[in-house]
């Protein structure tokens, strides 16, 4: 029993380990963007104001944990980034140790959870999720579900139902995970009877009233979220448009990315019948990203096959198996489907679909283990494939994402600000010169970097002040007594 | 009977596995193509035909690597614009809207500006060039040749049924 408690933790730090170095570059970055937002309304001097962060009535959404509260300890260290960043890595350690031990309890097969949890853990779409701290969202919500998911499996309910309620409390998609426990149910229902059958009784059984109880949770925080959700949606972006040609195209795109396609594809795609635009070509030159489609295309001229020498020797359990097939789509498709509506497209929201198809995929690598010799050999070269389009395409992401670029413009900002603390605190305002001409958009790119206003709160606590851009078109600097005026490129260029 | 199996699977992966190398092949010889040099006379000013553009477009020469990221950025909250100018030059957004974009180029090159339409009505105007353009049909696309013989603005205008407001403005600075 101690043998096989050692071996299964030797994997997960193995695991843990390999994502630790595909994404060692998140411990470099900075807060930037939404953080300095999240880093306001999470501050608190007393438990009145701690308790504020559960109140619902706000102008942006109702995640409290992981933005709030989140921003609140990472307060209580002194802002250290490291730590910031290694809490974020051990609660998604957390959520892949969960999503083994439900795998296992689902499946009763050791390497197939193994491989699954492989697969989904270095799957290069993390870079979004574990980059930037505001996203933290997103890990949040995967590793509290799939606790969730472990303890409903386990029929301990009341710990299932905690884990639910901080799911809700960190992401709306959550409301969605009472359809998944159905999903689960039902599918399971089928495998062991091969059919499905309607009875009366069904609906005063246990796992009904379960089912009944998440699903009265997930109304409760419907309601909840209403009370934010209504100020957000009037931004253009996240307008609800009920677009078929939208939904379609958008349900397109991220189901091609969680197989492996990079974000920027969409933008050299005119249709996804013609070829991409002459720029496209242009990408491949660089050697990390023409490494990552090279890997890509070999990875998925074996994969294809081996998904259909799967289907054809498994023919006589065909229906089971198609089965699985659909409902790991429709539950990758499920968990989209809210943000599908939305022009705003973001590779950030696939975590937990993500989940589904690398279980998928494991399905299909895992039946190449163990047919024969020579698909043995092939799932080796699926695995080293899968190993390498993930880590160069990760470096590409990490390029695409523009998460370096504005980790630097901030760390040129503290430097700046620091080194120029005396002056600034003499004044009331501080004015970003437009710089002309830019390469990055001058104090238009600092609004967005710096969140606004909201960078104040964290560079000068202690100061009342204001910052006026000049792209907002307000009035040359001399107009306005007591400011420090700032060159915008002085501290996007890092000329400090 | 078992070992007939294996042969005919390793036969149908090896012929994927072929067919994956030949799809690599083909995308190394569109990145890296041998490219001819042609000595072309600057196109005058304005905008010229299309059939045209089809011939010059092989002279541009391809010289600076792309920026990625600037695509990407362009789509991180657009669905339906892209803005793309050919020979070297990239489009930038910003949150939405594109941020003004800086374009270097010596005097003289040979510009190629390629709109691509998607979804609502676009129009150009590069004001300092006399150029300005009808709104383009949706699904369209308009290929405008001109060489860079002054510093100048670019804007590009996207058009709904609403609104007409800018989508991208860009300077153009001649060396």
């Amino acid at each position: 029993m101690k043998h096989k408690k050692a071996k299964n933790l030797f994997f997960i730090s193995l695991i843990c380990l390999a994502v630790i170095f595909f994404f060692k570059s998140a411990f470099s970055i900075n807060f930037f963007l939404d953080d300095f937002f999240f880093l306001k309304v999470g501050h608190a001097s007393t438990i009145i104001e701690f308790l504020q962060f559960f109140n619902p009535n706000k102008d942006y959404f109702y995640r409290p944990i992981p933005t709030e509260v989140f921003y609140y300890i990472l307060g209580l260290a002194h802002y250290n980034l490291f730590f910031a960043h290694s809490l974020v890595f051990c609660i998604y350690f957390v959520g892949l140790v969960y999503l083994f031990k439900s795998i296992y309890l689902v499946t009763k097969n050791k390497l197939f959870s193994y491989l699954s949890v492989f697969l989904f853990s270095i799957h290069l779409t993390r870079v979004f999720q574990l980059y930037q701290l505001a996203t933290f969202i997103e890990i949040a919500l995967f590793s509290f579900l799939t606790i969730s998911f472990f303890y409903y499996l386990k029929n301990k309910y009341i710990v299932s139902s905690i884990f639910f309620i901080l799911a809700l409390m960190s992401k709306e998609t959550a409301v969605l995970f009472p359809l998944l426990l159905c999903t689960y149910e039902l599918t399971k229902h089928y495998i062991e009877n091969h059919k499905i059958t309607f009875n009366i009784k069904l609906l005063k059984s246990n796992k009904a009233r379960i089912g009944m109880m998440y699903g009265l949770f997930a109304l409760f925080f419907v309601v909840l979220y209403k009370l934010g959700v209504s100020n957000v949606t009037t931004i253009d972006t996240y307008r609800i448009q009920l677009n078929s040609r939208l939904i379609l195209n958008n349900s397109m795109w991220y189901t091609l990315w969680v197989f492996g396609f990079p974000n920027f594809l969409p933008v050299y795609m005119t249709s996804i019948f013609s070829p991409p635009l002459p720029e496209f070509w242009k990408i491949l030159k660089t050697h990390e990203a023409s490494m990552y489609f090279y890997s890509l295309l070999l990875f998925y001229s074996l994969f294809i096959p081996t998904f259909f020498l799967m289907i054809w020797y498994k023919r006589k359990e065909i229906i089971n198996h198609i089965l699985l097939i659909v409902v790991f789509l429709f539950l990758h498709l499920l968990f989209i489907a809210p943000t599908l509506p939305i022009i705003h497209r973001w590779m950030v929201r696939l975590t937990v679909p993500s989940v589904f198809i690398s279980i998928l995929q494991a399905m299909v690598i895992y039946f190449a283990i163990k047919k024969s010799a020579v698909t043995r050999g092939i799932a080796v070269c699926l695995i080293i494939l899968y190993i390498s389009y993930n880590f160069y395409g990760i470096k590409v992401h990490e390029s695409s994402s523009l998460f370096f670029l504005e980790s630097r413009i901030v760390s040129n900002a503290t430097t700046y600000f620091s080194n120029h603390n005396d002056s600034i605190q003499n004044r009331n305002n501080i004015y970003f010169l437009e710089t002309k001409p830019s390469s990055w958009g001058g104090s238009k790119k600092l609004k967005v970097s710096l969140h606004d206003q909201s960078f104040l709160n964290y560079y000068f606590p202690q100061k009342q002040m204001k910052v006026i851009y000049e792209s907002d078109s307000i009035p040359a600097p001399i107009l306005l007594p007591n400011t420090y005026v700032v060159e915008s490129d002085d501290i996007i260029e890092g000329r400090n | 009977m078992k070992n007939k199996e294996e042969k005919v699977i390793a036969i149908i992966y090896f012929a994927c596995f072929v067919f994956g190398c030949f799809l690599v092949f083909y995308m190394y010889k569109k990145a890296n193509p041998l490219i001819k040099k042609h000595a072309v006379k600057p196109t005058p000013i304005g905008a010229i035909p299309l059939a045209q553009v089809q011939k010059v477009r092989p002279t541009v020469s391809i010289d600076r690597k792309p920026i990625i990221v600037g695509f990407f950025y362009a789509d991180k909250n657009l669905y339906d614009r892209t803005g793309i100018i050919h020979n070297n030059l990239s489009l930038i957004s910003n949150d939405g809207e594109f941020v003004p974009n800086i374009f270097h180029v010596k005097k003289d090159e040979l510009l190629v500006l390629t709109l691509q339409n998607k979804g609502s009505y676009h129009d150009l105007n590069i004001p300092d060039y006399g150029i300005h353009t009808h709104a383009l049909a949706s699904d369209k696309e308009l290929t405008i040749v001109f060489s860079a013989t002054q510093s100048g603005k670019l804007e590009f205008y996207s058009q709904t049924k609403l609104r007409k407001e800018p989508a991208i403005k860009g300077t153009l600075i001649v060396e």
